[in-house]
Order: structure tokens, then sequence, then C-alpha cells
């Protein structure tokens, strides 16, 4: 019997050798190339050294080699609350190379615990159930892979492990740790200028403020505003009804300029402490509410304000707007 | 390693909340236009024929806000041409006067005169015991448009050098 990987064309090895009056036998072919198509064939000789006909058979041997160990893996800590962004670069089907096939798998693993992190079995016992298991296909290698980690408990420090798996079982090393804080919420607003100038109004005036004020939430999690405003030196702030040294300053969440009288004093009006911003027909409602404002969500703010009517000064009056970011 | 991984960690965490900004505000700015300072008195002389050693009371006198706009705090001085200014109720003498004003809610009738309310040679500002019995409406804060009653009490000199007299009372919004 001889083998050959190329159809007996240029390679022949004979690793059965001639034996009488054989009439079965079996015999295994060891050390193969795997992954590789083989070629056997099998002939006989009479008494009288003639020779049969070749009987020919081929089979590919699997895959016997594993993939290598990543060795790259990294933990950024993530966008949003409670995340971490892991990548690595893809290691091959085999080592370093082939492309790994249908069938593979990225296995990954955490732990908070700093005594788990650095013992072995703690990891080899976590491989086979990993908490995280992506399944993957026609990646080559050196391919840079992302995954993102969410629902982690917020400020904690996560040590994370991967292995790969490809599609016949063969499992690589345990990878390089990486190490990071998940993402803590961050509550942050930002309002696009810094002033606004009625100008110059006589007293009793009723005025909606004139361009648009955009409010940004900046921060990486969900947001219900609040608002307040301070009075200034000369004025004291009503909610509805001006006065002798009083202004009213109210504020509506509206995608346009509102007509004054959209504007109320119980809904609208801003006093020296902060209110919430509340849902639709609340607290400084329009066609907008400053309520479970996702991140990035933009709000416009308009103010109706009410001058005095009367002043004991006519230098110009400031009164600091205020928006704060609570969590919802 | 574990503690340098730890600090690591630390540090990326404070500079994560470095950024944020909460709460953030605005100024709002307004300035009036339109109005003008100015007061009116509605009687311009008070003419009294009286004795020497003797207190004489005015009747009310309307004292009106007319800016069109201010909140004003008035100050009230006098001048004389021949008596010399007294400086408490009691501060008569010869040739010497006491006036005392008492600004208050117009129409609610005549006040109660104290040495606070005595006028003399150089502007006082009202307040809510100056020129006032009144705590919450005097010559203090008064609203565009707002009325006061002013009450004068003029205590003539014990004696007199001459008998006739001109004394000019001021209300000054400054």
């Amino acid at each position: 019997m001889s083998k050959s990987t190329d159809n007996f064309t240029t390679t022949i090895t004979t690793f059965v050798a001639f034996s009488n009056n054989l009439t079965a036998q079996t015999t295994t072919a060891i050390s193969l190339l795997s992954e590789t198509t083989h070629w056997f064939r099998v002939w006989a000789y009479n008494e009288e050294g003639l020779q049969t006909t070749f009987i020919i058979t081929s089979t590919k041997t699997l895959d016997g080699t594993a993939p290598s160990a990543i060795t790259n893996l990294t933990a950024l800590t993530g966008t949003y609350p409670g995340e971490i962004d892991l990548s690595w670069s893809a290691p091959g089907d085999d080592g370093n190379s082939g492309t790994l096939q249908s069938g593979s798998w990225f296995y990954i693993s955490t732990t908070t615990l700093f005594s788990q992190a650095t013992t072995q079995s703690y990891w080899d016992g976590k491989r086979d159930n990993a908490e995280i298991q992506i399944s993957t296909s026609d990646i080559n290698p050196g391919f840079l892979c992302n995954y993102k980690l969410t629902g982690l408990l917020e400020n904690v420090t996560y040590y994370v492990r991967i292995w790969t798996r490809d599609e016949l079982g063969n499992w690589s090393s345990l990878s390089n740790g990486a190490t990071n804080w998940a993402q803590i919420s961050i509550l942050s607003i930002d309002i696009d200028t810094t002033t606004f100038d009625f100008g110059g109004l006589p007293v009793s005036t009723v005025i909606v403020s004139g361009s648009t004020i955009t409010i940004i939430n900046t921060g990486n999690t969900n947001a219900t505003y609040s608002l307040r405003i301070t009075t200034t030196p000369a004025w004291n702030v009503d909610t509805s009804t001006p006065g002798n040294d009083i202004f009213a300053l109210q504020g509506i969440f509206n995608d346009v300029k509102p007509s004054t009288t959209v504007f109320s004093g119980e809904l609208h009006g801003l006093t020296t402490t902060y209110q919430l911003s509340g849902t639709a027909g609340g607290k400084f409602v329009g066609n907008q509410t400053g309520q479970n404002v996702p991140p990035a969500d933009e709000r416009k703010v308009w103010y109706l304000l009410k001058t005095p009517l009367s002043t004991s000064t006519t230098g110009q009056q400031n009164m600091i707007f205020y928006i704060n970011a609570n969590a919802p | 390693m574990k503690k340098l991984i730890l600090f690591l960690g630390v540090v990326v965490m404070f500079s994560g909340m470095l950024y944020a900004d909460n709460p953030d505000s605005m100024t709002i700015s307004v300035t009036i236009t339109g109005a003008t300072k100015s007061v009116d008195i509605s009687s311009t002389t008070w003419t009294l024929s009286a004795a020497t050693g003797t207190t004489n009371n005015s009747g009310e006198i309307k004292v009106t806000n007319n800016s069109g706009g201010f909140t004003e705090t008035y100050q009230v001085k006098s001048s004389s041409t021949n008596w010399e200014a007294g400086t408490a109720l009691a501060d008569v003498g010869a040739n010497r006067r006491v006036l005392a004003s008492v600004i208050k809610t117009y129409g609610v009738g005549s006040p109660t005169f104290a040495d606070d309310d005595v006028v003399g040679l150089s502007y006082v500002t009202c307040s809510a015991t100056q020129f006032s019995d009144d705590a919450t409406n005097n010559g203090a804060n008064v609203a565009a448009g707002g009325d006061r009653g002013m009450w004068l009490q003029l205590k003539t000199p014990t004696s007199v050098a001459s008998t006739t007299e001109n004394i000019t009372l001021y209300v000054y919004v400054p």
C-alpha cells in the first residue's frame, strides 16, 4: 500500500510492504499533514509476480492545529454607563495562519476579583462556559475585532480574557489579560450660549426671547432638567406678576419661538430654586420636554420676560439662568 | 502590577469626571429704557400767619412719582432766608425754627412727628423711619405713578428779628 498527497503525481510513499497470503488487513496511516487530501492505493501480486491494478481511494485529514492565543486584547472604558470596549486581532485558524471558518468562536470571560484574575486555574475553568460566546466566520488573521461589554457595574474594575475556538473545536490558549473599569454615569449639560440680552425695554413690557437657545445633553445617560433663575441686585423675581423692582421670567422647551399666550406663570414661571421639568402638560413643557432627555439630544428653550412695573435703576440688570441635569 | 493597574483606573476616572458640566448657566440681561426721574408736589406754597413759639401743621400735600418708570426714593432738605434751622423737634429758639416732614400713604390722615422727621439744610434720604411714620409706604421705593401724602409741621422761633420768612422745601430724586 502506498500513499500520496498529490494523487501519485510526484510523491509516493509505500508504507505497508508486501506480505504473503493476505486476504484482509487494517492499517492506520499516522503523522499525516492536517487538512490535507491523501490518496491511497493498494495492489497485489500473484505467485507469478503479476501485478493487479491499483485500487485508489482518497480522503482529507482533519484540522489538528488550534488558533494561536490572542496577545493584544485591550479593554477601554466605554462611552455609556456600565460599558467596556474590547478589541483584539483575530488569530489564524491554524496558529496565525488560515481563515477562521464558519463555526469558529470567540469566548470571553471576565472577573472583578483580582485574586481570580491572577489564577490560571480560574481561567481554565471558565473557558468552556465563558459568559460571552461570539460566533464568527470568514475572519482573516489580523482582522481587528471589537466587542462592547454592557450592563457592567459602574466604576468597577473588570479583568478580561479571551479564547478562540476553531470550527473543529481546537481551542487557543488563554489570551493576554486586559483590565479597565466600567464607565460611570455622567450627567452633563451645555447651553450653546453664555448670554442673552433682551436689550432696552420700557417698564411693563412682556416679550419672548428672539433667538434660539439650545440645550444639549452632553452626558452619557438620560437626564431630566431642572431650572432656576437668580434675582438681580436691584430686582426680585416672581413667577408671573411683575411689580415694583420685580420682574417675571418664564421658560419653555419648544422647537420654535412660541407666542406670549403659550406661557403661564404656574407652568413656566422660574424661581430662585430649582424646579424639575415635567412630562407633557407639566413644568416648562411646550412641544418638547426637559424630562428623560437622551444623551446628545437637543432642546430649545425660550424665555418670556415681564419687565418690572417700576424700577429703581436703569442700569443693565443681569440674571443668571441655571439648568441642571438630574438622573431621571 | 496590581497597584499600577488600580492607580491608572483612578486617574482615568477623575479625568472622565472633569469634563462633566453640570449645571450650566447663562446670563440674561435687560436694560430699562424710557424712564426719567421726576417727582411732582401738588402744592407749591403753604402760607401761614403764626405767632412765635407755636406749632403749625399743614394739610396733606400729594407727592407723585411721575417718572414713567422709575422707582424713586426721595431726599428732602430745606432752606431759609432769615431763620436758622433746628435739628430736633424741640430745637427752637430765637430766630430758630423747626420744619418737620412726614411722607406716608396718601389719604390716610395726619401723622405723628418725631425728631427724625426734622428737615435740615442738607439732603437726607427717606426711609421707613426717616421722614416717615409708616414702615411700608413712605418716601423710599415709591413705584412709578405712586402717590404719597406729605405732611409738614413748622415750629416757629421763640423770638424773631424778622417777622417774615420764606422756607423752601426740596424733594429730590437722586
